[in-house]
């Protein structure tokens, strides 16, 4: 039987509850821990709050970005027209702004050495950056925009009048609970910097070619169809409440992205797009996305200076597929348009039990 | 017992010429900075952009404050990379410099700062007999009760338990010795307590 120990260890328990010991430390740490009550007890008491801080931290980060998406639709219906984004104007109630496109042109940084000539054109791509990151924005809001080549729509399976009661009023979907929100977006790590692939959330999860086709899939039912287009107007009805309300109708990845993107792009990060998600172009082969060495995506940002925000109140439900993973895509159609030649985005939905949810969407416009 | 030196020393990988993975410590990257290289400002921006500003969010409970003592921190690298002695790892340099900027935003908007002095006792080398309380305490109250504790004590257990700061780095950045970063953890424990303590007794 050992005997009671003497010297304990209660100072070094912050430090063995992170990680930081180092490895004799620790085992010395956990020895004594072997035969003290008492230190157990506190052992336990600074994992407790190890966990509770972090879960703090964790939702101090969800409140600041929900906070910057609900308050995104304001912005875009305050300014229709979307000229290309100055990175440091205030739109809304989101100052958009961040250190590379202050470097690039804001603000004069004092030269260190004459290579520091070089610094704006070297930054220029991370300002143009900041441009893709207010589209990212868009995409989160419902009113993303992008620019692609003509399609000719035909075989629409699905209507594509302008339904009626699509209000605020007509919304009758809750937004997600904190709960929901905390276990969908698993932060924490990306909080703490563990992990660092955003590209999961930060690019499409349907590949659209150009000419602008749907992916290939099998056709769905009627009645698979009307209730997807159910979805679609109750999302269109809740964006219009503003109150968040609409991400009560999302997937968990599609939360995922809406807020990655949102977040990225409220603080105007890099967004790390890989190559596992590409927007080809049939023939070319060319990727709109990039690798990080190549971050600011060219072939983007003109059709982003030239384009417009469409109505989210105007899109309709047009063709749909079932994809072989179970999701279905369907074009969505601006009702007002009257040469309607190309669609002008695409929503995915995926099914949850008896519900089909949003899991990805975005518009296109040029 | 030591405490690990800088264990968990930012690293940033870079693709060489062949195609191999490269890692660049947060030190390497500053010692570019100093001879003026801005792709290491911006690799070491980009390593540490989303760090920095969860803990300067809670510093200033302010996105947009957030925001602006981030750039004003990565431009004080620029600035005074040079003046980076190698004593410290980068991380905890670069936090350093974040929590400054920070607190003289805040001294010079009017915004108070806590005298931490008055709040901290000597470090304790004994468990405490009412760590059962905050042992067998609910997740949420204990989150709750984290709201309502003092900015330096926020400040150190998120520098501790969210970006795994050593006791080392704490000294660090919040420019005190060990022994102190050791008795405010104690401290910040305490009036945990207290706050649990105090929210059942309502």
């Amino acid at each position: 039987m050992s005997s009671a120990p003497i010297n304990h260890v209660a100072e070094h328990l912050p430090a063995f509850v992170n990680g930081t010991l180092d490895d004799e430390s620790s085992s010395a740490v956990q020895r004594h821990l072997d035969n003290c009550n008492e230190c157990r007890v506190s052992l336990l008491a600074w994992r407790a709050i190890s966990l509770a801080t972090q879960s703090a931290a964790a939702r101090y980060e969800t409140r600041v970005a929900q906070q910057a998406i609900v308050q995104f639709p304001s912005i875009t219906t305050a300014d229709p027209d979307c000229p290309q984004p100055d990175p440091r104007i205030e739109r809304g109630g989101i100052h958009v702004h961040t250190l590379a496109p202050a470097l690039a042109g804001s603000v004069d940084l004092a030269p260190r050495t004459p290579s520091q000539r070089t610094l704006r054109s070297t930054l220029r791509p991370v300002s143009q950056l900041a441009a893709v990151a207010v589209l990212a924005v868009s995409i989160a809001a419902g009113l993303g925009l992008y620019a692609n080549g003509g399609f000719g729509i035909s075989n629409s399976s699905l209507p594509a009048a302008a339904p009626a009661n699509r209000t605020a009023a007509d919304c009758t979907a809750a937004p997600p609970t904190s709960e929901r929100w905390a276990t969908a977006l698993n932060i924490v790590p990306l909080v703490t910097g563990t992990e660092m692939n955003l590209a999961k959330w930060l690019t499409p999860s349907v590949v659209i070619t150009v000419p602008k086709r749907l992916p290939s899939g099998t056709s769905i039912d009627p009645t698979t169809g009307e209730q997807v287009t159910a979805v679609w107007n109750q999302f269109v009805a809740c964006t219009a409440a503003k109150d968040g309300s609409a991400f009560g109708l999302m997937t968990d990845d599609g939360l995922g992205r809406s807020f990655y993107q949102a977040a990225y792009a409220a603080s105007l990060g890099s967004m790390p797009v890989t190559d596992e998600s590409k927007l080809t172009r049939s023939g070319s082969e060319e990727n709109a996305a990039s690798t990080p060495e190549s971050k600011p995506t060219p072939s983007v940002e003109p059709a982003l200076q030239t384009a417009k925000i469409s109505d989210l109140g105007n899109l309709v439900i047009g063709e749909a597929v079932m994809l072989p993973d179970g999701r279905i895509v369907a074009s969505l159609l601006d009702s007002t348009r009257t040469d309607q030649t190309e669609f002008d985005g695409v929503v995915a939905f995926l099914k949850i039990g008896n519900d089909w949810l949003i899991d990805d969407f975005y518009t296109f416009h040029g | 017992m030591a405490d690990s030196v800088d264990a968990k020393s930012q690293q940033v990988r870079q693709i060489d010429g062949e195609g191999s993975q490269v890692v660049e410590q947060a030190e390497e990257l500053i010692a570019r900075i100093s001879r003026g290289d801005p792709e290491a400002l911006q690799d070491l921006y980009e390593r540490n952009r989303r760090p920095l500003l969860s803990y300067l969010r809670v510093m200033t409970s302010n996105n947009d404050l957030a925001e602006e003592i981030l750039q004003d921190t990565l431009y004080a690298v620029w600035t005074s990379a040079d003046g980076f002695s190698g004593k410290s790892s980068g991380r905890t340099w670069l936090f350093a410099i974040a929590r400054r900027r920070a607190r003289d935003l805040l001294r010079k908007r009017s915004i108070p700062v806590v005298d931490i002095a008055v709040l901290e006792t000597l470090p304790t080398t004994s468990p405490e007999p009412d760590d059962i309380v905050l042992a067998i305490e609910s997740a949420e109250a204990m989150t709750r009760a984290f709201d309502r504790i003092s900015d330096p004590h926020r400040e150190i257990l998120i520098l501790t338990f969210v970006h795994g700061l050593s006791y080392r780095e704490l000294a660090g950045v919040l420019g005190i010795p060990i022994g102190t970063v050791k008795s405010r953890l104690f401290a910040a424990k305490r009036e945990l307590r207290a706050a649990l303590n105090e929210s059942e007794a309502r």
